[in-house]
C-alpha cells in the first residue's frame, strides 16, 4: 500500500538570503560521528572556506568555515539531530574574505577522476539530502554506470531542493554530465514526481542537449525518496544492500549543485538553501543560509506564531529541537508545527503499519516483541528491525496513536546492542 | 520525537464504520423478527421493537461490566477507548430472537469476563461475543432448537439444521425449495439468528467497510472463497448443480461471521498474508463442522484464534522472503483437496444407507407387504405402519411419534400422509409441509425408504 501524503507547498517562488549572521557556530559533526580534530584555536583568524577540523578515522572529510572572522570559543549546541554538538564559535568580520582566490574552470568536465575525488573530498561535499554521507566514496574506484539524482523530496513542506533544481536547472545538468564524463558513465535519469509539472517543464527546455540524461517522472507517494524505492520506480532494479551492486549511484539534486560549486569556482560546501515552513510561520519560504547560522537568528527574521513546536527536518522523520539549534550542511528544513493532539490508546492489532512499511517489516510484532518483558533477542532478530528506515509511516497510520518508529528504533538498538 | 503529522485515520473512527455498517442489519433484523409476525399478529405494536431491545440489552450489559471492571481497577480513562458495548451487540446478533434474557445476560457476563481476563480492549486472544456464544452453546442448547428462532407459532427449522437432517448430499429441493429459492436466501428471509441470515446487508457492509479500511478484508474473502471451492468440489464429485456451494455461502452465519467475526482486528493475523491463510483455514474448518455438525463459523473462528501467532510469524516472515510460505500454501492445498474428497465420500456412504431409517418388521403374504419402520423425525424417531399391495403404498399408519404438538398437528392438518400416498410414484416431488419441514420431510423419506427396500 502506497501512501500519499499531499505537499504542503509554499507560498512563493524565491529564494530569501540569510547572509549576514553576527556569529556562526560550526557544528563540530560528520555524518553522526563526532570524533573530530580541532585545527584552531581560540582568538585565531579563520578565511571563509579555512578548514577549522577534520574528522578522524578512514572517511577523512574538512570541516570549514563558512565566513571569515574570529574563533570565540568552542561551544555546545544543539544540532541538527537533537544532540547537543561541540561547535565553533566564529565571529563574522563581514568581510568574506578567503586565503586563495576563487578560480573559475570554463569546462568542469575537464578534470580527471582522481581531480574529482580530491576536490570532492577537499571542498567537504556530503550528501544534502538529510545523511550527510561523504559524497567522494561513492564514486572511489567505482564501476558505477548509471547515476540517478533524486528530486523527489518526498517529505511535506520541504521544497528546498525543489526550488534550487527550478533555479539552477542548466547548472546542475552540466554538472551531470561532467560527472558522467570524468568517471566514464552510461547514463543519468534526474527523478522527478509526477505531480511536480513546473520542475518537469523547466528541465524539458533544456535535457534536449544531454542525450545521457533523461528525465524520470514516479508517483507521488511516501517514501518515494528512499533510495532503494527510487532506484526500483526508475530503473526497475532491487538490490541487496548497496546500490552500487546494481552499478547505480544515487545522489541527491543539492548535492550536484554542490559539486558545480566545488568543480567550477572551487568553493566548499558553506552555504544551503533551507525551507522554513509549517503552519507557525505566516510567510514560508526557502532561506539560502551559511553553514553554522544560530536557528533563532532567522526565525527572528520571520513572522512566528507562539505554541508551536520547532523541527529539525520533515514532519515524518524530523525531530523536535529547542531553538539552540545551528544550521548544517545536511539541514534541508525547519519546521514550526502545531503539537499532535492525539492520545494514545490500546493497540488493536488493525495490521496499517504492516501494510505501510515499506522496508517491508512487521512493525507491530517488533513493538510487542521489544515492550514485553522478558525480550527474547533472538526472536526479535528474525523480525529484522535494523532494516528500519525511520521513515515514520507506521506511527503516521496507527489509528491508535502509538509512535511505533520509537518502540522499532530501539529495538533497533538492542539488536545492534546484544551481539 | 515525530512523526509530527498523523493520517485522520483513528481507532475511533474504524468503530464507528463498523457501527454504521451494522445499522441497516439491525434494521433488517427488526422488520424481520419485529415487523413481520406484528403483521401477522403474532405479537403487539411493542413487539416490533423487540428485536432492537434484545440488542440494546446485550450492548449495554457487556458495557456496564466492563465499566464497572474498570471502576474497580481504577483506569477509568481506558474505559472511553475499550468499546465495552461490542461484544454484547455482536452476540445479540448471533443469538435466536427468543433467546430468553437472562440466558442472554449470562452470554454477555461471560463475553466481558473472556475480555478482561486477558487484560481488556486489545489484549485478548479469543473473540468475546463468539465465546459468550459458544458458552451458551454449551449451557443453554434449547435456545438452538428450531422454534427459538422465529416469532411465528409454525417454525422450520434453520436451513443448516435442515441440511443435516437430510440423507445423503441433499437435492436442490429437500435444502433450498423448502425456503423459497436461493434469492430468499440472499435477502435473507430464512429462518435463523438475528442477524446472520442476510446475506445482501452483509455484503455492502463489506465494502463499505473494505473501502473506508476498516476490516481486514482479505480473511473475509479468502474464507468465503474456500468454503465456495470445497462445497464446489464436493458438488462436482457427486454431480449435483451450483445451488449446492451457493446453499453453503449463503446459510448459516457464515458470511455475517466472515464479515464481522473473523475480521475481528484485535483477534485476527496482523499481517496480510497471515490474513489470507487465516481466511483458507477458517474456509476449510468451517467445512468439516458443517459436515459432522450443524454449524461450524463461530467455532472454527475461535479454533483460528489460538492460531494467529504463528500466522504472523509466518506473515513476517514472508514479507522478506515469497518461498517462506511454500510449505503452507502445500499443506492448505493437501488440507482442500483432503476435505473435499472425505466430505464428499461422507455424504456418498449415507446417501447409499440412511442411518435414520430402520425396519423393525417385514410380513410378506402374497401380494400384500406390512413393513414396521422407523425414521427419525424432529424429536426422535417417528414409527409407522406402511403396507404395501401389488407394489403400491395402500395405507400408511403412524403408530408413535415424538414430534412437537403444533408440528405433527400441521401435518395432520395438511392430510400429508395422504398427500404422499397420492404423490408415491414421484415421491420426492411432493412438497414438505411448511412450519413442519422436518417432520414432513421425515415420513417423506420413511417411504422412500420403504419403497427402495421393496424393490
Amino acid at each position: 500500500m502506497k501512501i500519499k501524503i499531499d505537499k504542503h507547498k509554499l507560498t512563493d517562488d524565491k529564494i530569501m538570503y540569510y547572509n549576514k549572521p553576527e556569529v556562526v557556530y560550526i557544528p563540530l559533526i560528520s555524518g553522526n560521528d563526532t570524533d573530530i580534530t580541532i585545527l584552531v584555536k581560540k582568538g585565531e583568524y579563520v578565511y571563509k572556506g579555512g578548514i577549522i577540523a577534520k574528522r578522524k578515522g578512514d572517511l577523512r572529510i574538512p570541516i570549514y568555515s563558512s565566513i571569515s572572522g574570529i574563533v570565540l570559543d568552542f561551544e555546545e549546541k544543539t544540532c541538527f539531530n537533537g544532540t547537543k554538538v561541540k561547535c565553533v564559535a566564529i565571529k563574522n568580520d563581514f568581510k568574506e574574505a578567503m586565503d586563495k582566490k576563487l578560480t573559475i574552470k570554463k569546462n568542469i568536465n575537464k578534470y580527471t577522476k582522481e581531480e574529482f575525488i580530491s576536490i570532492l573530498k577537499d571542498s567537504g561535499i556530503i550528501g544534502l539530502g538529510g545523511a550527510g554521507f561523504p559524497t567522494y566514496i561513492k564514486y572511489e574506484g567505482t564501476k558505477a554506470k548509471t547515476l540517478i539524482v533524486n528530486a523527489v523530496e518526498c517529505e511535506p513542506y520541504i521544497t528546498a531542493d525543489d526550488i534550487l533544481a527550478k533555479k539552477r536547472c542548466e547548472e546542475i545538468l552540466e554538472t551531470i554530465d561532467a560527472i558522467l564524463e570524468i568517471n566514464g558513465m552510461e547514463k543519468a535519469i534526474i527523478v522527478i514526481k509526477e505531480n511536480n509539472v513546473e520542475l518537469k517543464n523547466i528541465f524539458d527546455d533544456y535535457i534536449g542537449t544531454y542525450l545521457k540524461i533523461s528525465l524520470k517522472t514516479v508517483k507521488n507517494y511516501y517514501p518515494a525518496g528512499w533510495e532503494r524505492n527510487l532506484i526500483k520506480d526508475a530503473t526497475g532494479l532491487e538490490y541487496d544492500r548497496l546500490p552500487l551492486e546494481v552499478g547505480v549511484i544515487v545522489n541527491n539534486i543539492s548535492t550536484i549543485y554542490a559539486i558545480y560549486d566545488a568543480l567550477k569556482y572551487g568553493k566548499p560546501l558553506s552555504e544551503r538553501i533551507v525551507t522554513f515552513s509549517g503552519e507557525g510561520i505566516k510567510n514560508p519560504t526557502n532561506i539560502l543560509v551559511k553553514v553554522g547560522t544560530p536557528v533563532k537568528d532567522i526565525l527572528s527574521q520571520l513572522k512566528i506564531e507562539d505554541d508551536h513546536i520547532l523541527i529539525s527536518g520533515g514532519p515524518m522523520m524530523g525531530i523536535k529541537v529547542d531553538n539552540d539549534l545551528v544550521l548544517s550542511a545536511n539541514q534541508n528544513s525547519i519546521l514550526l508545527l502545531k503539537p499532535l493532539n492525539c492520545k494514545e490508546t490500546q493497540c488493536i492489532r488493525c495490521g496499517k503499519c504492516i501494510e505501510v512499511c515499506p522496508a517491508k517489516l512487521s512493525p507491530v510484532l517488533i513493538m510487542k516483541a521489544v515492550n514485553s518483558k522478558n525480550v527474547d533477542i533472538e526472536q526479535l532478530r528474525k523480525l529484522h528491525p535494523e532494516k528500519c528506515i525511520e521513515c515514520g509511516l507506521c506511527s503516521y497510520i496507527c489509528p491508535a496513536c502509538i509512535s511505533i518508529r520509537d518502540a522499532i528504533t530501539k529495538a533497533k538498538k538492542m539488536v545492534k546492542e546484544v551481539k | 520525537m515525530g512523526p509530527f503529522i498523523k493520517s485522520s485515520n483513528k481507532t475511533s473512527r474504524m468503530m464507528f464504520n463498523l457501527l454504521i455498517a451494522l445499522t441497516p442489519i439491525i434494521l433488517f433484523t427488526v422488520y424481520k423478527h419485529g415487523y413481520i409476525p406484528y403483521t401477522h399478529g403474532q405479537v403487539d405494536v411493542f413487539g416490533i421493537f423487540y428485536p432492537l431491545l434484545f440488542v440494546l440489552i446485550g450492548s449495554l450489559t457487556t458495557f456496564i461490566i466492563e465499566l464497572l471492571y474498570y471502576l474497580i481497577i481504577k483506569r477509568t480513562d481506558e474505559f472511553k477507548t475499550s468499546y465495552g458495548f461490542f461484544p454484547g451487540l455482536f452476540l445479540a446478533l448471533i443469538l435466536p430472537i427468543k433467546t430468553p434474557i437472562y440466558v442472554l445476560l449470562v452470554g454477555c457476563l461471560v463475553a466481558s469476563l473472556s475480555k478482561i481476563v486477558f487484560g481488556g480492549f486489545g489484549r485478548n486472544i479469543f473473540n468475546p461475543a463468539l465465546i459468550g456464544y459458544i458458552f451458551v452453546v454449551a449451557t443453554f442448547s434449547f435456545v438452538f432448537s428450531t422454534s427459538y428462532y422465529e416469532v411465528d407459532t409454525v417454525s422450520k427449522a434453520t436451513p443448516l439444521t435442515n441440511a443435516s437432517m437430510v440423507s445423503g448430499i441433499g437435492t436442490y429441493d429437500e435444502l433450498v425449495k423448502p425456503y423459497g429459492d436461493l434469492l430468499d436466501f440472499f435477502i435473507g428471509t430464512t429462518p435463523g439468528s438475528l442477524a446472520e441470515t442476510s446475506t445482501l446487508l452483509c455484503l455492502l457492509a463489506f465494502i463499505y467497510l473494505t473501502c473506508t479500511k476498516t476490516i481486514k478484508w482479505r480473511i473475509s474473502l479468502s474464507y468465503i472463497s474456500t468454503v465456495f471451492l470445497i462445497t464446489f468440489g464436493i458438488s462436482r464429485l457427486l454431480g449435483v448443480g451450483l445451488y449446492y456451494p451457493l446453499f453453503h455461502i449463503l446459510s448459516g452465519g457464515l458470511v455475517f461471521g466472515a464479515v464481522f467475526m473473523a475480521t475481528d482486528p484485535v483477534t485476527s493475523a496482523a499481517t496480510t498474508t497471515g490474513q489470507i491463510f487465516q481466511g483458507i483455514l477458517l474456509g476449510i474448518l468451517t467445512c468439516i463442522l458443517r459436515f459432522t455438525t450443524t454449524e461450524g463459523v463461530a467455532t472454527s473462528i475461535l479454533i483460528m484464534n489460538m492460531f494467529v501467532f504463528i500466522l504472523d510469524k509466518m506473515g513476517s516472515r514472508v514479507r522478506f522472503n515469497s518461498y517462506a510460505c511454500l510449505p503452507w500454501v502445500v499443506l492448505v492445498c493437501f488440507m482442500i483437496i483432503v476435505s473435499m474428497f472425505v466430505l464428499a465420500s461422507k455424504k456418498r456412504v449415507v446417501a447409499e444407507k440412511d442411518p435414520n431409517f430402520n425396519i423393525v418388521n417385514k410380513e410378506v403374504t402374497d401380494n400384500k407387504t406390512i413393513y414396521t419402520a422407523t425414521q427419525k423425525g424432529y424429536g426422535g424417531n417417528i414409527k409407522a405402519d406402511v403396507v404395501i399391495e401389488n407394489g403400491k403404498i395402500v395405507s400408511v399408519e403412524i403408530i408413535s411419534h415424538n414430534e412437537t404438538k403444533d408440528r405433527y398437528q400441521s401435518v395432520t392438518d395438511a392430510n400429508y400422509i395422504n398427500k404422499l400416498i397420492e404423490g408415491q410414484d414421484n415421491l420426492k416431488n411432493v412438497d414438505t409441509v411448511s412450519g413442519a419441514t422436518v417432520t414432513s420431510t421425515s415420513l417423506r423419506k420413511l417411504l422412500i425408504n420403504v419403497m427402495e427396500d421393496f424393490h
